[in-house]
């Protein structure tokens, strides 16, 4: 009998729905556009965070780093004094417990060219080891990867093409005449380059075009004449952090600024160090003991006093002989790989085996998934610790194991900010879809308020009324969502798998927005957002219909009949 | 690599500075120097005219760069070669202001309202634009404590007979491994120098413009300065107002002083 009334309430929601079909065709396609729209958002911001994760570990610095924690604690400094030696023990170490390790060397320094310079952020590493723990080294746009032992240099696309340095792309015509042809060596090269390019306008400027289908040893020879011209030529101005204790430091500045920064065992340390002069009051150094020395270099580097730290003066001839154009923008702005060993002696960074960082990530891992539970920092220290242990060493305690996202700050400032402002611009779109049902719901029952009179009158009760107006509203809300989730998904499909080009977005951002994306933002399928919202949105719009019923129920039958 | 420890055993006490300095006066002088001085007695003397306790100025720094000309003027007070400071009073970087207190560097700037630590080596990136770099503006460290020179020839520069020196870092971490040095015959003025980096290459050249008789030193208050690694560039310093080793108050060196 229960079950009969209710299929009859229920089928009169149905009818309702056919009686009024323009409000509900109205209703639901807002409905529809909310929750359509909603899934193609989630999706791209989940696609744009899944690829960038993924580009952030394959391409900029594996599962996890090993630095000093000194290092760690001043990382955005890139102080050069708290590198550490013996990497390669450790990276034997990690490749016995199923790591791979590559050691850099990064520092900073402005890259000189013929034509300009540029503020460069210098990655010297290890070329064989680089090749096997990240990709970006599969991504030399022209020329190719450095070679151990010499100073060559692969530059990012972007620190390239304002260096004017590498194969140009897209030159004005006067750039391609004075910096391409005037390359050339005789009427042959002359008459190859020019086959190389076409003539093209672009806003009213003549430009020319590398053509699109020049080949890989047409881009070799290419490269080869440019590079004979001096194109590639290059010079790094850096400096030499070295810690050094000062001979001598002014009163004032030994009692004002030094000894309040250091710990109490410190400040004793330093003192039997340093005697001061009866006369002008400077303090001066008083030992050669180079123990004592050592000690009270940690401790003024500890209390970060800058008055140890030395810097020298480097210059450096070096040659670009790659462009690096990798899916991760980070590795194709203002960076350069140089190789390690060429930077150990005086004509380089008088490294001595020291490296700033080892990079780790396990030798089977696979770049479509993100670091599990084996390349967490926890269980690779472990796993170090065990190995080390074997052969009767212990892992040093000036080092620390961090993980990728320790290194990603910016990355995860950027996602967290876009994922909040997506949320609310989403949750606004829902907020004016619901209002619409809202209002809908509202003129409806009004305009049926005689009619719910006379079901009153006929003895239909306030349960059944209420059921049947939030069922309708229901049944509106669910196909919109059931219209919205067709929709997003058919939307989102070429987004899984073309995504769109933002080429020119990122390039102007100097490829360094946050994402580590450079041209197609690709979405992602979210199948549980997907079923949740169309679930909220029928809710949701279900709900919708209590207030105004409430209403109407409230009003007495023979008011309800009279109603106009 | 990166550690040096130590800057050697400091030995210079003030008897032996003083005697130094006595010694240098009387005897190191190039005027009572016949024939060939030796390369440390004129490492001395450039010393003994450039090397302060203080300094306060008005200084001027003219830059061309690339075929376009800047001017800008500021006030400077520095002690040693630990603490300095610089405002700048010129219209375009009026208020801006710089303090190099123990190795760290800091700056004011008024469109922010904002102190910013420089750290550690941007002191050598070019100071508002100029050839020089924050480190080269406020150098005033004794060379003969820091290189051992030799004598390596004679020259002329500028009409000017100079004796020709080559500097070489006692120290590894010395700024500039390397300096040359043209010292005026004549009054033993630092006529122009060439600072070199660890591979040798050359960085910057020093050309003296002229020295004033600042309490019976000759003191530079005015000279050009080349980065040869900026392509048209050079920068014309200009000292006015120059006193030297006068008491300044260490108020002056505080970050109150720098967010006034």
């Amino acid at each position: 009998m229960r079950y009969s009334i209710s299929a009859t309430v229920a089928s009169m929601a149905l009818r309702n729905l056919a009686r009024h079909r323009v409000k509900t065709v109205i209703t639901a396609l807002a409905v529809a556009v909310s929750v359509a729209l909603y899934i193609f958002m989630d999706g791209w911001l989940l696609g744009m965070n899944l690829d960038s994760r993924r580009n952030i570990v394959s391409y900029e610095m594996g599962a996890a780093k090993i630095q000093t924690k000194a290092y760690f604690s001043k990382k955005d400094e890139l102080p050069m004094y708290e590198s550490f030696t013996g990497w390669q023990g450790i990276a034997s170490a990690l490749e016995r417990s199923g790591y791979d390790a590559a050691p850099r060397f990064v520092f900073s320094g402005t890259l000189y060219s013929r034509t300009g310079s540029a503020p460069i952020l210098f990655n010297a590493m290890d070329p064989k080891r680089e090749h096997r723990l990240l990709r970006y080294t599969d991504f030399v746009d022209a020329g190719r990867f450095p070679r151990s032992g010499s100073f060559e240099i692969a530059l990012g696309t972007m620190a390239a093409e304002k260096l004017h340095v590498g194969i140009p792309r897209r030159p004005s015509e006067n750039l391609w005449e004075d910096e391409v042809l005037a390359a050339t060596r005789n009427e042959e090269e002359r008459d190859f380059v020019q086959g190389l390019y076409t003539e093209r306008f672009e806003s009213g400027e003549a430009k020319m075009a590398l053509r699109d289908d020049v080949t890989h040893e047409e881009i070799n020879r290419l490269w080869d004449i440019l590079y004979a011209s001096g194109r590639m030529d290059v010079r790094i101005s850096t400096v030499i952090d070295m810690i050094a204790a000062p001979e001598k430091i002014r009163e004032e500045r030994f009692e004002e600024d030094l000894l309040p920064s250091l710990t109490a065992e410190d400040r004793q340390l330093i003192q039997s160090a340093y005697t001061q002069d009866p006369l002008v009051g400077d303090y001066l150094l008083s030992t050669d003991d180079s123990d004592l020395l050592d000690r009270v270099l940690k401790a003024m580097t500890a209390a970060d006093y800058s008055g140890a730290i030395r810097h020298v003066n480097q210059l450096i001839d070096a040659v670009v002989v790659g462009i690096i154009n990798s899916p991760n923008p980070k590795t194709n702005g203002n960076i350069a790989y140089i190789p390690l060993d060429a930077l150990q002696g005086t004509g380089g960074l008088m490294l001595d085996g020291a490296v700033t960082e080892l990079l780790v990530r396990a030798s089977n891992a696979k770049d479509s998934v993100l670091p599990g539970s084996f390349e967490s920092p926890d269980t690779i220290k472990s796993a170090l610790v065990s190995s080390l242990a074997e052969e009767g060493k212990r892992f040093p305690s000036e080092l620390v194991v961090k993980g990728w996202e320790d290194y990603s700050a910016d990355y995860f400032a950027a996602s967290a900010g876009d994922h909040v402002s997506t949320r609310i611009m989403a949750l606004f779109l829902f907020l004016l879809s619901f209002i619409g049902i809202a209002n809908t719901m509202l003129m409806a029952v009004l305009e049926r308020t005689k009619e719910i009179g006379m079901m009153r009158a006929l003895g239909m009760t306030d349960g059944q009324l209420l059921f049947s107006y939030v069922l309708e509203a229901g049944l509106v809300g669910l196909i919109g969502a059931s219209v919205g989730v067709l929709l997003g998904c058919l939307i989102n499909i070429p987004m899984v798998h073309t995504g769109i080009d933002f080429s020119s977005l990122a390039k102007q951002a100097g490829g360094d927005f946050g994402y580590r994306i450079t041209s197609q933002f690709r979405s992602a399928w979210n199948p549980k957002v997907i079923v949740g919202t169309a679930f909220i949105a029928t809710l949701l719009s279900a709900l919708m219909a209590l207030p105004p019923t409430f209403r109407a129920l409230r009003m007495p039958v023979t008011e309800s009949l009279r109603f106009e | 690599m990166q550690k040096y420890n130590s800057c050697g055993r400091s030995e210079i006490v003030p008897v032996v500075l003083l005697c130094a300095a006595v010694f240098s006066f009387f005897f190191l002088s190039p005027a009572v120097v016949e024939g060939e001085p030796s390369a440390a007695e004129l490492l001395a003397q450039v010393d003994d005219n450039e090397v302060y306790d203080t300094i306060t100025y008005t200084g001027e720094m003219i830059i061309e760069y690339q075929g376009r000309r800047y001017e800008k003027r500021f006030e400077a007070v520095a002690k040693e070669n630990s603490d300095s400071f610089i405002e700048f009073v010129n219209q375009e970087d009026l208020g801006t202001k710089y303090l190099k207190r123990s190795g760290r560097l800091y700056v004011y700037s008024p469109d922010s309202e904002q102190v910013m630590l420089i750290s550690g080596h941007l002191l050598k990136e070019s100071m508002m634009g100029s050839d020089l770099s924050y480190e080269d503006t406020i150098e005033n460290n004794k060379m003969s404590d820091r290189y051992n020179p030799s004598l390596i020839g004679s020259d002329t520069i500028d009409g000017h007979p100079a004796w020709v020196l080559d500097l070489a870092a006692k120290k590894e971490s010395e700024s500039y491994p390397r300096r040359k040095f043209w010292v005026d015959k004549e009054n033993g003025d630092l006529l122009h120098a060439e600072f070199y980096a660890l591979s040798g290459a050359k960085l910057k050249e020093y050309s003296l413009i002229r020295a004033d008789v600042i309490h019976d030193r000759r003191f530079p208050v005015e000279f050009e300065m080349r980065d040869l690694l900026r392509k048209n560039s050079r920068t014309l310093f200009i000292m006015h107002d120059v006193v030297l080793d006068a008491p300044v108050n260490d108020s002056v060196f505080s970050m109150r002083n720098l967010e006034r």
